[in-house]
C-alpha cells in the first residue's frame, strides 16, 4: 500500500516543481521584457507616445499575470494529491486557503486583464473617431 | 474482507485520479513547450484537475467503511466538501476561461 502513496508524494513534488518552473521563467521573461522597454524608452522618447509606453509596461505586467495563474494551477493541483495521503486537520486547512487565494487572486486578474482590454477598445474606438 | 476490498479499491482509485492529474500536468507543459497560448495549457489542467477529482471524490466514498470516530468522520467530511468545491471551482472557471478564449476567436 505504501508504494501507492508514494506514487503520488512524487507526483505532487513533480507538479510543485513544475509550478515553480513556470514561476521562474515568467518571471526571468518579465524582467526581461522590463528592461528592453526600458532601454528603448530611454533611446527614443520622441517617438513613443505615453499610451503606447503605458499599453506596453501593461501587457508585461498582465503577461505575468496569466503565468502565475497557471502556476497556480500546479500549485493547487499538488496540493489535491497531498490530501490523499492520510490528511491531517492542518493539510487540510492549507489546502482551503491556498484555494480561497488562488481564487481571489484570479479573479483580480481577470478584472485587471479585462479593464485593460476595455481601455484599448475605447482607445482604438476614439481614435477611428478622430481619423475620420 | 470486504473492508480490506474496498479499502484496496479506494486506494487504486485514488491513485489513478493522482496519475490522471500528473498526466495532465505533463501535456500542460508539453503545450507549453511547443508555444501553445497560456490559456491552452490553464485548460488541459483544469481538465486534469477535473477528471483527476472526479476519481477522488469516488474513492473517498469508498473509505466511508472503514471510519472510526468523529475525528475521522471530520476530516471525512471536510476532504469531501473541500474536493466537491474545488471541482466546482475549476469547472466554473473552465466554462469562463473557454467562453473568453472563444471571444478572442471570434474578434
Amino acid at each position: 500500500m505504501d508504494i501507492f502513496k508514494q506514487i503520488t508524494l512524487w507526483l505532487a513534488s513533480g507538479t510543485e516543481l513544475a509550478a515553480a518552473l513556470v514561476i521562474a521563467l515568467a518571471t526571468i521573461e518579465a524582467v526581461v521584457r522590463a528592461v528592453a522597454l526600458f532601454l528603448n524608452r530611454s533611446v527614443r522618447t520622441p517617438n513613443l507616445s505615453d499610451h503606447a509606453g503605458h499599453d506596453a509596461k501593461e501587457e508585461v505586467r498582465l503577461k505575468l499575470g496569466r503565468w502565475l495563474a497557471l502556476a497556480l494551477e500546479f500549485e493547487l493541483a499538488a496540493d489535491i494529491l497531498r490530501t490523499a495521503v492520510a490528511p491531517t486537520w492542518n493539510e487540510i486547512g492549507q489546502l482551503a486557503a491556498i484555494a480561497v487565494l488562488r481564487t481571489a487572486l484570479n479573479f483580480f486578474l481577470q478584472r485587471e486583464i479585462d479593464q485593460a482590454e476595455a481601455r484599448a477598445a475605447k482607445r482604438v474606438a476614439g481614435g477611428r473617431a478622430g481619423g475620420a | 474482507m470486504t473492508d480490506a476490498a474496498l479499502a484496496w479499491g479506494s486506494l487504486l482509485i485514488e491513485t489513478a485520479g493522482a496519475l490522471v492529474i500528473g498526466w495532465y500536468g505533463l501535456r500542460a507543459l508539453a503545450a507549453l513547450a511547443s508555444r501553445a497560448p497560456i490559456e491552452a495549457a490553464r485548460l488541459l489542467m483544469i481538465e486534469g484537475v477535473v477528471t483527476g477529482l472526479s476519481l477522488k471524490l469516488a474513492a473517498t466514498l469508498l473509505k466511508t467503511t472503514e471510519l472510526g470516530g468523529w475525528d475521522a468522520i471530520g476530516r471525512f467530511a471536510a476532504v469531501f466538501a473541500l474536493r466537491t468545491l474545488i471541482k466546482q471551482l475549476f469547472v466554473w472557471e473552465r466554462g469562463r476561461l473557454s467562453a473568453r478564449t472563444q471571444e478572442v476567436a471570434n474578434t
